[in-house]
């Protein structure tokens, strides 16, 4: 395994039976999946179940021959998270029950939280539930195209492909949520808090 | 002409298209200057990185050694 190997590569081999190119593509992309499923759904514990199903997904998709090669490994599986994400929410309207996916899981019961410094901690957690309200209070197609592009890494002609509209609405899209977040950040004066 | 420089000294030098380093950058995205005129913002969001933790990719790559 050749670690400049394309995603394509890497998944042939896996196919022919090394395993390790599988965990090289989990280590290439295992961050923007994470994130993207994460500004989804909060409940961290589903975050991971659907984070470990998308791959799953992948491996039966690819051993079963479905995945046909274009270049576009990651936007398939952000596509596949994507899905997952939609049947977890068909499921909860299913069942009719209330989502656990507004609570904010509590720091002290966090386990890094005894590790790490506590305030660097308490700062991060500001950060963190800081971003999720600025992309939070965008309209969705805004909301869609923040996270694909800053935390899923695609590029504009990738996010006009899943999201289905042209390459000028998608940047269109872009700029007015970056005008909107610049708006919100002013109102709530939300800076910087770590350099 | 006694404080004449050799013209590469004071010239900017010519940069061939090879040099110009794009793969990480999104020539669509900085045509519409969104870096540029919204850096701030940008670089709030870049702030938050979620990443899953180390054991959660340990049992993902069991998982995966167990899949036939």
């Amino acid at each position: 395994m050749n670690k400049t190997s394309s995603d394509y590569e890497l998944i042939q081999q896996f196919v022919r039976g090394e395993q390790s190119c599988f965990e090289e593509i989990i280590r290439r992309h295992k961050n923007k999946v994470f994130a993207y499923i994460s500004f989804y759904i909060r409940d961290q514990a589903l975050v991971e179940d659907i984070f470990q199903d998308t791959f799953l997904k992948v491996i039966q998709s690819v051993k079963s021959g479905k995945y046909y090669d274009n270049g576009k490994f990651l936007s398939w599986v952000m596509r596949i998270a994507h899905n997952l994400i939609i049947d977890h929410f068909r499921r909860i309207k299913q069942m009719n029950t209330t989502s656990n996916d507004d609570y904010e899981s509590d720091i002290f019961n966090s386990k890094k939280f005894s590790d790490a410094n506590i305030e660097d901690t308490l700062i991060k957690r500001q950060i963190q539930k800081d971003v999720r309200t600025l992309i939070g209070r965008l309209p969705d197609d805004q909301k869609e195209v923040v996270i694909l592009r800053h935390y899923a890494g695609l590029s504009f002609k990738e996010i006009a492909e899943i999201t289905n509209v042209s390459i000028n609405t998608a940047l269109g899209r872009m700029r007015y949520a970056l005008i909107n977040m610049r708006k919100i950040m002013e109102e709530k004066q939300i800076t910087l808090t770590i350099n | 002409m006694k404080n004449a420089k050799p013209m590469v000294l004071i010239s900017t030098p010519f940069v061939a298209y090879h040099e110009i380093v794009v793969k990480e950058t999104d020539l669509l995205e900085d045509a519409w200057g969104l870096n540029s005129v919204y850096s701030d913002v940008i670089q709030f969001l870049g702030e938050y990185k979620p990443e899953p933790e180390n054991e959660l990719i340990s049992r993902l790559v069991e998982l995966i050694s167990e899949y036939k």
